[in-house]
């Protein structure tokens, strides 16, 4: 219990507009051990913005987390007031964004923005401009960016893409938080420089033991940097398990599918296995089973009524055709309508 | 032209040059300094057979988009030669140039930006007839395009804005497909897709050049997706060809470090597969195509890089079969296992 840095319990997530309220996550459960590196995957309009944004407290203004809680460090988020999330923000939970330069202001040198961080958190005491200068220095230089102490006085422009992303990682890494969300951090970088802010991520992990909550709709890395992943649908967490069961076993028709799409250069030759329709919109979300639609799997029940998210063996899967005792009823499914669970894994 | 080659080649690169004059930058004003010119292809020669699926790979700023496009003579060539068939594309005058795009399109990377926002799909798709002037007996009516990118002909009415992704992808192969042409330049045809989506894109592509007998130009930095995809695969790299070959010894014996770094950079979706240390992390990021590094231009990322890597310019030479590589140390760099990375290696 005590080991469980973050624990997502039920979380329900609902957008206002004019016309309708609409259901942005519901019943979303998870936790994320200290030290532990969890990913969150899906497609697009799964939830996964939503669910990092209701972490750090910055929901847009049409947005309210509607049910459920948050408990960080066994402190529950929704209770605190805005000054308190603010405090927290940074201190304990920090989250570094897909495009760096949207996040960074341009007009001022990333020192500048670096010692801001500090200042607003230590409101004055902790040291004068030079040691937190000296600190950022240090930051910097833990994720790589060479010659830190002179391009500290740099501008955000003066960057290029690989190290702007380990700049906004720095920005994340100032007051030592307990816990970091890097939302899609590694999607608009080519491979090379995927690979060294993965690399980069998982050493932050092993020296300072920060745990990482790694949300991402590319399985590749995912599969390289989690301890435990967390598969998303339709605002859903409709399946977790540790990273080896989710990729070798995987238990929800959903997750298989996503599986088997993955295009890879040890497959040459093989069809994808694609994944007929598309993600229903959130202002007309079927009844049951989001997936139902699309899954070969799926009963009269699982369109009438929404599966449980039930726990089996340290996992978890939100299906209703999933039976514990006997596992698939292969039978259920037309032929060929999913590849067998040899080539998944 | 020369005659070496079989008559199965489609298309021939003899040393082609695409240079960009750079802005002249705020510090090169000040220090007197003339604009800088980017040379983002550098003298490329290769071939593209028919009816293959070419995959050109290399990290942004490699110049394979640009030389994508100059194929296909959308970006200007500053020398050298593109032959399609025994057509000089570079000389062509504009009413031959019409004739033979016909023959030759692309499908470009954002398919919202491609299309029109204020015009239907059926529109966008017989729009190429209009521009081409392609007699009735020659079209395709909209809704065979359609079918032949798998997509419901009830979308003929909707607007681009009203599309997935995915489907945008697909309007904008039906209408490359659309002037019946034999040779298509795919740039990132996956980018931005989620995985399904991007699966069944390719899928399609793979039906499609099977039914239509295409010859393909993909463009990417996606190894899983070129590897996937490829029979040949081309390497580049600062505007020039590391390594070219069969896709099978490009994957399995890469004989350039780039392509070894790159290859070991692949995120693959196999917790079992992980970049544990012993893979090689190529470090730092690709240099500026305004001032390329004299020598072998990768030497400045190259844990093999000697001397002579700085001061010699390595020629493509002959592996394998068909297998291309510009390294001075290739046969030291196939023999070795990949190198595990260091830390000051992760650093850049």
């Amino acid at each position: 219990m005590s080991d469980r840095l973050l624990v997502v319990e039920g979380l329900q997530v609902t957008y206002y507009t004019a016309e309708a309220s609409l259901e942005a996550l519901h019943d979303v459960s998870f936790s994320v051990r200290a030290g532990e590196i969890v990913g969150v995957v899906g497609e697009s309009g799964c939830g996964k913005s939503t669910l990092s944004a209701s972490l750090m407290g910055v929901l847009p203004a049409n947005g309210e987390i509607t049910g459920g809680r948050i408990e960080l460090g066994g402190r529950e988020l929704r209770s605190l007031g805005t000054e308190q999330m603010r405090q927290l923000r940074g201190r304990e939970i920090a989250m570094v964004f897909q495009d760096p330069m949207t996040s960074l202001n341009p007009t001022f040198t990333i020192g500048t923005q670096m010692v801001d961080v500090l200042r607003a958190h230590r409101g004055g005491a902790g040291g004068g401009g030079r040691e937190l200068r000296r600190r950022a220095v240090s930051v910097l230089e833990q994720v790589g960016i060479p010659d830190a102490q002179e391009r500290i006085d740099d501008f955000p422009h003066q960057f290029s893409g690989g190290m702007r992303q380990r700049v906004m990682i720095a920005m994340a890494l100032m007051l030592e938080p307990g816990l970091l969300i890097a939302d899609e951090v590694t999607s608009a970088l080519d491979v090379t420089l995927e690979a060294q802010i993965v690399e980069l991520l998982r050493r932050l992990r092993a020296e300072h033991g920060t745990a990482i909550l790694f949300v991402s709709h590319d399985l590749g890395v995912i599969a390289q940097i989690c301890d435990r992943v967390v598969v998303m649908y339709a605002g859903r967490a409709v399946e977790e398990g540790d990273v080896l069961s989710i990729f070798e076993r995987p238990l929800h028709p959903y997750t298989r599918a996503l599986l088997a799409s993955v295009p890879s250069h040890r497959r040459r030759g093989e069809r994808l296995a694609s994944i007929p329709g598309r993600v229903p919109s959130l202002s007309s979300l079927p009844a049951g089973c989001k997936f139902a639609n699309r899954c070969p799997y799926a009963q009269q029940v699982s369109r009438e009524r929404e599966p449980a998210y039930l726990e089996i063996d340290g996992r978890r899967v939100r299906c209703d055709m999933y039976d514990p005792a006997s596992g698939w009823d292969h039978g259920a499914a037309p032929a060929g309508a999913l590849p067998a669970e040899e080539t998944v894994a | 032209m020369s005659a070496a080659a079989g008559d199965d080649v489609l298309v021939r690169l003899e040393d082609l040059r695409t240079y960009f004059q750079g802005d002249r930058r705020l510090f090169d004003r000040v220090l007197g300094r003339e604009r800088g010119v980017v040379r983002a292809v550098d003298g490329v020669d290769l071939e593209i057979r028919r009816g293959e699926v070419l995959g050109l790979v290399g990290e942004s700023g490699s110049g394979k988009t640009t030389l994508g496009r100059t194929i296909l003579r959308l970006t200007p060539a500053t020398s050298g030669r593109i032959l399609f068939e025994d057509h000089d594309v570079g000389t062509l005058r504009r009413s031959e140039l019409r004739r033979l795009r016909r023959r030759m399109q692309m499908i470009f990377q954002d398919p919202y930006s491609s299309l029109s926002p204020r015009l239907t799909i059926a529109y966008l798709l017989t729009e190429p007839y209009t521009i081409n002037d392609v007699p009735p007996s020659e079209r395709y009516a909209v809704d065979e395009l359609l079918e032949m990118v798998e997509l419901s002909p009830e979308l003929a009415s909707k607007y681009p804005h009203e599309l997935s992704g995915g489907q945008a992808r697909r309007v904008g192969i039906a209408r490359a497909l659309a002037l019946h042409p034999e040779f298509l330049v795919a740039d990132e045809p996956t980018a931005g897709l989620d995985v399904s989506a991007a699966a069944s894109v390719l899928n399609l592509m793979k039906d499609l050049a099977k039914r239509l007998r295409l010859t393909y130009l993909i463009i990417t930095h996606n190894l899983n997706v070129v590897g996937y995809v490829a029979d040949r695969i081309a390497v580049m790299y600062l505007g020039q060809l590391a390594e070219v070959g069969p896709a099978d010894a490009i994957l399995g014996a890469p004989a350039h470090p780039y392509t070894r770094a790159l290859l070991s950079a692949v995120s693959e979706a196999d917790p079992r597969r992980r970049r544990n240390g012993h893979r090689m992390l190529v470090p730092g990021e690709i240099p500026s195509p305004r001032n390329p590094p004299p020598g072998c231009r990768f030497h400045t990322r190259c844990p093999y890089a000697e001397q002579r890597s700085r001061e010699e310019i390595p020629q493509l030479e002959e592996i394998g079969p068909g297998h291309v590589v510009a390294c001075h140390f290739w046969e030291k760099v196939r023999a070795e296992p990949v190198p595990a990375p260091t830390s000051s290696e992760l650093r850049a």
